[in-house]
């Protein structure tokens, strides 16, 4: 496993004496990732990642960005990362470029990074508009090129998608798969969509009342989903196909032409297939039930 | 690490921009002079005699004491408050603290702004009451407020003097800001603050109460108890000090920044 870039050990939080909102978070998200952080509204979400950022007051000592400890390096750690936190901090009554200029003030990054950001963002033509004027997805947009701006390493987005409209919201998992491939940044993305995640991140965290239940990469996350899925075969007689793959398979019917059948990935669906047609069944329909991610997702935070 | 500090105080400066703060400090210095100009043209009658023997200073005076006591107040509260809701209004407060800048950084460059502004409104202020001093004379010679009779020491010290006074409530009220998401709520206890300091004028221990401080640089008669005049500068440095002190504490404790 890669170099983590964010590092949390056994991460708690409570806004109020025995009120735990975080419980227990080891979060590890890998160099060059992008980690799709998972969980339903209010599942503390934003409230790891505002920790992440040094917004909330923690007296812990757990968390570490590149290899460093938030708590005693936090300007250093800023200056290496980039975040867009819920609905888009921006002035309003000020122009793109001049939000952008407030910020890259603050960042203390070259005056050319504001052309180059608001270029990368489509914004250029608007960059003299006032932001009140700005559609959401424009203001969104905006808020990546001021989290780009100093050009960081590690970009922190909790749910940049929020109220875009389909168009946008392709328009921003371009952009995120971009920066990710052709530039090679990090980016923690947290999201209450699971179909949303698992068409651009390459690791995933679940979190549901402020406890970790997953992590890992998607390809492991389909792999539970596989091993969560069950085979809907319809074969012509539903007692011998019971008896062939009952010592391999958890078997059941499902009514009088259909069997059910407990599978943990392509090889086994063919496999079966295979045991059944060699011994004579004829299967008309064979097909997987129950195994998108997101019931997976369901099942998961249900559990 | 200074010129990054003075970079993000232009970037303060550069927030206020088409804001209500310039219209706010233009408006507020105005209001004043423009109305006692009217005073005065409309009752020559019943003014010219006060304006006989020290014309400039009668006028200054004139002026001074209803900005003293509540015009000057007000206009901090408010500024204040504007200022520091830029911010909340907007929701940037997170991404100001998720940027590279030390808290002190923050917390120094935008009082910086507000400090800036309060002088701004005095300068304006003193420009507009010689302004409407030489209009009252350029319609009414009577009163005799001629450009060379401009009583500039005066103008100078009343004006310093209530800058001093009125520093530390400029801190509190900043720090209230600060300490309040809802606009109502530093708006409403700095009006309440100062109407207090109103009824407790009169009271031998008010000398500790910051929000009067501007009001009695300008009523108290230094001539008559110079003693007073030592007692208010240190009282007005101590509150500066005290509530400088307290506000950067508590402000840097908050659980929730953003």
């Amino acid at each position: 496993m890669k170099q983590a870039v964010i590092e949390t050990d056994h991460l708690s939080y409570c806004f109020q004496e025995g009120e735990r909102v975080l419980d227990d978070i080891n979060l590890q998200v890998p160099q060059g990732s992008i980690y799709g952080f998972l969980g339903p509204n209010g599942a503390g979400k934003t409230t790891t990642l505002r920790l992440l950022l040094g917004l909330l007051r923690s007296e812990n000592s757990a968390i570490r960005l590149f290899g460093h400890q938030l708590q005693t390096n936090r300007i250093e750690i800023m200056t290496r990362t980039g975040s867009l936190i819920e609905q888009p901090s921006l002035y309003l009554h000020l122009t793109g470029q001049e939000n952008l200029e407030v910020f890259r003030r603050a960042y203390a990054c070259a005056q050319s990074r504001v052309a180059h950001v608001l270029r990368l963002t489509g914004l250029d033509e608007a960059a003299h508009k006032k932001v009140k004027a700005y559609s959401l997805g424009m203001k969104q947009r905006l808020s990546i090129a001021v989290a780009l701006l100093h050009d960081p390493e590690l970009l922190i987005m909790d749910e940049p998608t929020n109220g875009l409209d389909p168009n946008g919201i392709i328009e921003i998992r371009e952009l995120i798969r971009d920066l990710n491939e052709n530039q090679g940044k990090t980016v923690l993305v947290s999201s209450h969509l699971l179909t949303e995640v698992e068409k651009v991140a390459t690791h995933v965290g679940i979190i549901h009342h402020g406890k970790l239940l997953f992590q890992g990469t998607l390809p492991e996350l389909q792999s539970l989903q596989h091993r969560h899925s069950v085979l809907e075969i319809q074969v012509d007689n539903i007692t011998r196909a019971e008896q062939i793959l009952a010592g391999r398979f958890s078997v059941f019917a499902a009514d009088g032409f259909n069997i059910r059948v407990g599978h943990s990935g392509p090889e086994d669906a063919a496999l079966i297939n295979h045991m059944l047609v060699g011994s004579g069944i004829r299967v008309s329909r064979l097909g997987v039930v129950g195994n998108d991610l997101e019931k997976l997702f369901l099942q998961i935070i249900s559990a | 690490m200074k010129s990054r500090f003075l970079s993000n105080t232009l970037a303060e400066f550069i927030k206020t921009k088409r804001s209500f703060a310039l219209w706010l400090t233009l408006l507020a210095a105005a209001f004043i002079p423009a109305i006692n100009a009217v005073i005065l043209l409309e009752r020559p009658e019943m003014l010219l005699a006060k304006f006989e023997q020290t014309p400039w200073l009668t006028f200054l005076r004139f002026n001074w004491k209803n900005v003293a006591a509540v015009i000057l107040p007000m206009y901090i509260i408010l500024i204040t408050n504007l200022v520091v809701q830029i911010e909340f209004r907007n929701n940037t407060w997170k991404q100001v603290y998720a940027s590279p800048r030390s808290f002190a950084d923050i917390f120094f460059s935008k009082l910086l702004v507000v400090q800036a502004l309060v002088p701004f409104y005095i300068l304006c202020f003193d420009v507009f009451v010689i302004i409407s001093g030489l209009l009252v004379h350029w319609i009414n010679p009577a009163y005799h407020l001629t450009a060379a009779g401009i009583d500039w020491e005066n103008l100078m010290l009343i004006s310093s003097r209530i800058y001093l006074g009125c520093l530390a409530v400029s801190i509190i009220q900043y720090w209230l800001s600060l300490r309040f998401r809802n606009f109502v709520v530093p708006l409403g206890l700095g009006l309440g603050l100062w109407i207090s300091g109103i009824i407790l004028m009169d009271w031998d221990k008010s000398i500790y109460y910051p929000y009067v401080y501007s009001a009695f640089m300008f009523f108290i008669d230094f001539d008559k108890e110079p003693e007073k005049l030592v007692t208010l500068v240190l009282s007005s440095v101590a509150a500066i000090i005290a509530s400088l002190g307290i506000a950067y504490y508590d402000t840097s404790r908050l659980p929730e920044k953003g």
